[in-house]
């Protein structure tokens, strides 16, 4: 391998080691489990790497990683079509079980979980617009959705998780 | 309960609770980085092995084929195979389920039909492997190998067998396209062949005229735009970003600028 390769080896492996962490957490948040984000990371950096001459010069890298991580995430969910099935209750699948003793009823239930219960695509505009910050206009532009489209979206994810994050406090009477 | 529906999508709750969510979780980046960079040695090679793959099969004389075209597809071609004599030594018949061993770690499994897999191609001088498929799988790089080096004896040994791998193998070795059904319907006048391996249509129009769609990802739309040699052209259509893809469309012989956006402008997503 020559010197520059070599040198784009190491710039391409601190680039791992600097966002590594953010693309891995985006990654938790799309497909709620560490090895599926794990996988999703790594192919995502992989492919980066396949293009990383032009990528390294571009104003933002991590952007482009960003952009390959959702398309690859979404582009994975047309092949596995049949396997995913959010559902319209997302405590149908999320509520702990009573029965158990140890278990309590009042746990508050894992956000996690009610993300993966949500289509892909909102999962990817939850992620854009909550968890990158991303306005709606950039998020339509990152997903190839319509503005009107990202808004629907995101109120509909709202709906589902707003209810999961905004326990009350109780205090005793 | 929130007694308000919020009346767009700004939250300011959510953020801070996915944070406080991600707050424990802490990648290993050491193993993060070298397993990517592994892996994107290896995606290089395969892109490159790909080519090579198909090549070397025409030279070989062996039909390489795929059954995701939108249709129903083709059938995968099959070939002749040169110097092998019309009758060959009597052999045991093959069984659903059997596992052949191939070697370098490859396996074959016997099955009844290619439900499922991806088929690489079939050998047409009948004998004792004629309708059965072989799934074969095992370590990439010998996968790579015994495919492109014509399939060991396995034909020999089983004229008129077929041979398939699994579609996680096929992703591996770079067979898939970027989607698995055609992405778009063309509007009256053109017929379009989808060849969904190659991420490409080949299109006539009705006076005869030709074009290519080009499936593209997403994230390359703005440099394609942006380059003269490529979308940055009035001989070329390109689409908005659709479900993580875009389509460029480009003219061909008897079709004017004109026709080009035409046709593009027909195309309409399947979602």
């Amino acid at each position: 391998m020559g010197v520059k390769a070599d040198r784009q080896t190491e710039a391409f492996t601190a680039f791992v080691r600097e966002t590594g962490t953010q693309l891995h957490h985006a990654a938790m948040l799309l497909t709620g489990d560490h090895h599926l984000a794990e996988d999703l990371t790594q192919s995502t950096y992989a492919k980066v790497f396949v293009h990383w001459r032009r990528v390294s010069t571009t104003d933002s890298p991590i952007a482009y990683a960003r952009t390959t991580l959702l398309n690859t995430f979404l582009s994975h969910r047309r092949l596995r079509r049949n396997t995913e099935r959010p559902t319209d209750d997302v405590r149908q699948h999320t509520r702990t079980d009573d029965s158990r003793p140890d278990v309590d009823p009042g746990a508050r239930v894992d956000l996690l979980t009610a993300l993966a219960t949500l289509p892909p695509i909102d999962r990817a505009v939850v992620v854009l617009r909550y968890w990158e910050d991303r306005s709606v206009a950039e998020t339509a532009a990152d997903l190839g959705l319509t503005e009107s489209v990202v808004r629907t979206r995101a109120r509909r994810a709202l709906q589902r998780l707003r209810p999961l994050i905004d326990v009350p406090e109780r205090t005793s009477p | 309960m929130n007694d308000h529906e919020p009346m767009n999508d700004h939250d300011t709750l959510l953020g801070p609770a996915l944070r406080e969510r991600m707050r424990s979780e802490q990648p290993d980046l050491e193993h993060l980085a070298t397993a990517s960079l592994r892996a994107g040695v290896r995606l290089r090679r395969r892109r490159t092995a790909s080519m090579v793959l198909g090549s070397a099969a025409a030279v070989a004389g062996i039909g390489v084929g795929g059954t995701l075209l939108a249709g129903g597809g083709t059938a995968p071609s099959a070939v002749e195979e040169p110097g092998l004599a019309a009758t060959s030594p009597a052999a045991p018949s093959l069984a659903v389920g059997q596992v052949l061993d191939l070697g370098n770690g490859l396996t074959g499994t016997i099955a009844a039909d290619d439900t499922g897999a991806f088929v690489m191609g079939e050998s047409s001088l009948p004998g004792a492997g004629t309708g059965f498929v072989a799934v074969v799988t095992g370590p990439l790089v010998p996968l790579q190998d015994w495919l492109s080096g014509g399939w060991g004896s396995l034909s020999t040994d089983w004229p008129g067998i077929t041979v398939a791998v699994s579609m996680a193998d096929a992703g591996a070795l770079g067979m898939l396209g970027s989607v698995d059904e055609a992405p778009v319907t063309v509007g009256a006048g053109w017929t379009c062949e989808w060849f969904l391996v190659d991420d490409k249509a080949s299109c006539t129009a009705d006076d005869g005229g030709g074009a290519s769609l080009v499936i593209r990802d997403a994230a390359d739309r703005a440099v394609w735009l942006g380059s003269t040699d490529k979308g940055d052209t009035s001989a070329v259509w390109t689409s908005e970003n659709h479900d993580g893809i875009f389509i460029s469309v480009q003219g061909g012989d008897g079709t004017t600028n004109a026709e080009v956006r035409q046709l593009g402008h027909s195309l309409a997503w399947v979602d």
